[in-house]
């Protein structure tokens, strides 16, 4: 009977085992939903910034370019862009190297263009499982024999003719057009992407004229449209209205004659 | 005697495992709500930068729309935005340029407000406009045209 009150005293009974392993099982369990959730959080909360930064940095983007837009009347180049894709000519920062002045040349070369067109385009993908990507390109509106000349042969004559902007682009009409993506991907977040234009009076889903709009609104999603019953983005989109100070409108002719009228 | 002696020391040695469990388990519960707490400030600050990014975007297209002349240059609002926006506000004031300066005189200060109707989010965004652009103000001020531009 001691000795058997003395093993009692040693170890732990059946019972006892059982229970301290549910109990572990169950902490065990609680511990792992709750890291489950925790590493969920945290993705969607990474996911949501990730995709919020990027609308931002890319509407603050398109906004500044916009901004000034232009048109080149000699080339017949203006505004084209359809509900997902807009292409037009803005200005930049020309290359400092263009103006270096070499010891050899006899004529101080050209600077390059400040000009440049840019296209952002977001492809329609038919399969919904498949992710698309907005891609942006740029391409300088060069003086293409100077710059040609300069860069191969430096064979240095100066320019007799005025110097004229080339572009590859189509002119044809936007709506008639399917549209090819070309470029780097600029962003894989944004997998909705649609433009309307204002043309004074009313919104347009397509634009494709030697003038600009008056305004371009963009909306940002972060999933594929689906077309259901009806034609509601259903995900949360970010958009904004971006005006265009370079776009004719009668206004901006009052506004013109007003500027020349204070000026002289 | 003895035997009371050890009595006591076993339930002495029970109540301190109790009080290990006890202050094991306030420890894992202290854990657990500081974990939460942190992921739920990351969700709310998430959920702020979009609200305060949806608030920009509203003040941003807001100034757009009047320097596109799709909305009359003149005091409004405050009204809701309409759907999917409906839980933000906006207002259009347009008040004198505060400036004594000849040229400023005939400046206008165009100001638009936006907030979120519930939470704290609100931006303002102000343009300076001719004063023969802006329509009649609310008290009286200002001259009326049926157009806009901004200064150069």
């Amino acid at each position: 009977m001691t000795l058997r009150k003395a093993s009692l005293r040693r170890a732990f009974t059946l019972v006892e085992v059982i229970l301290s392993i549910i109990i572990i099982l169950g902490i065990l369990a609680v511990v792992l939903y709750f890291y489950q959730q925790a590493a969920d959080v945290r993705k969607k909360a990474l996911d949501e910034t990730e995709y919020v930064t990027t609308a931002r940095m890319f509407l603050e983007q398109l906004s500044i370019e916009l901004h000034t837009a232009q048109t080149v009347e000699s080339q017949f180049i203006g505004l084209e862009g359809s509900s997902n894709w807009i292409a037009f000519v803005t200005t930049s920062l020309p290359q400092t190297t263009r103006w270096i002045i070499r010891t050899n040349e006899p004529a101080v070369t050209v600077p390059n263009t400040d000009l440049k067109r840019v296209e952002y385009t977001l492809p329609y993908s038919t399969n919904l499982t498949e992710l698309t990507a907005l891609v942006r390109s740029e391409r300088l509106l060069g003086v293409a024999s100077l710059v040609e000349t300069n860069l191969v042969t430096s064979t240095n004559e100066p320019a007799s003719e005025p110097p004229t902007f080339v572009t590859s682009e189509s002119t044809e009409p936007a709506t008639n057009v399917v549209h090819v993506a070309s470029g780097p991907v600029l962003t894989d977040r944004i997998q909705y992407l649609q433009f309307r234009y204002w043309n004074g009076t009313d919104w347009t889903d397509s634009w494709n004229s030697l003038s600009l709009p008056r305004g371009v609104e963009v909306s940002l999603g972060p999933a594929p449209m689906t077309f259901g019953e009806t034609n509601e983005y259903p995900h949360q989109v970010f958009r904004r209205v971006i005006h265009l100070p370079r776009s004719s409108h009668p206004g901006n002719e009052v506004f013109d004659s007003a500027v020349e009228e204070a000026l002289f | 005697m003895r035997l009371l002696s050890q009595t006591a020391k076993t339930q002495l040695r029970h109540g301190s495992v109790l009080l290990e469990v006890v202050l094991a388990l306030v420890l894992f519960v202290a854990a657990a709500t500081i974990v939460t707490a942190g992921m739920n400030a990351s969700v709310a600050a998430v959920e702020r930068l979009r609200r305060d990014t949806h608030t920009l975007n509203l003040a941003l297209s807001l100034m757009a729309e009047l320097q596109m002349n799709s909305r009359p240059l003149e005091p409004a609002g405050p009204e809701p935005f309409e759907a999917p926006f409906e839980d933000w506000m906006w207002r259009i004031d347009v008040s004198a340029l505060e400036s004594a300066a000849v040229e400023a005189d005939a400046l206008k200060k165009v100001e638009v407000v936006v907030w979120h109707t519930t939470e704290n989010s609100n931006q303002r965004v102000a343009q300076l406009f001719r004063s023969n652009d802006v329509a009649p103000a609310r008290d009286g001020s200002g001259t009326s045209t049926n157009y806009f531009s901004p200064l150069p």
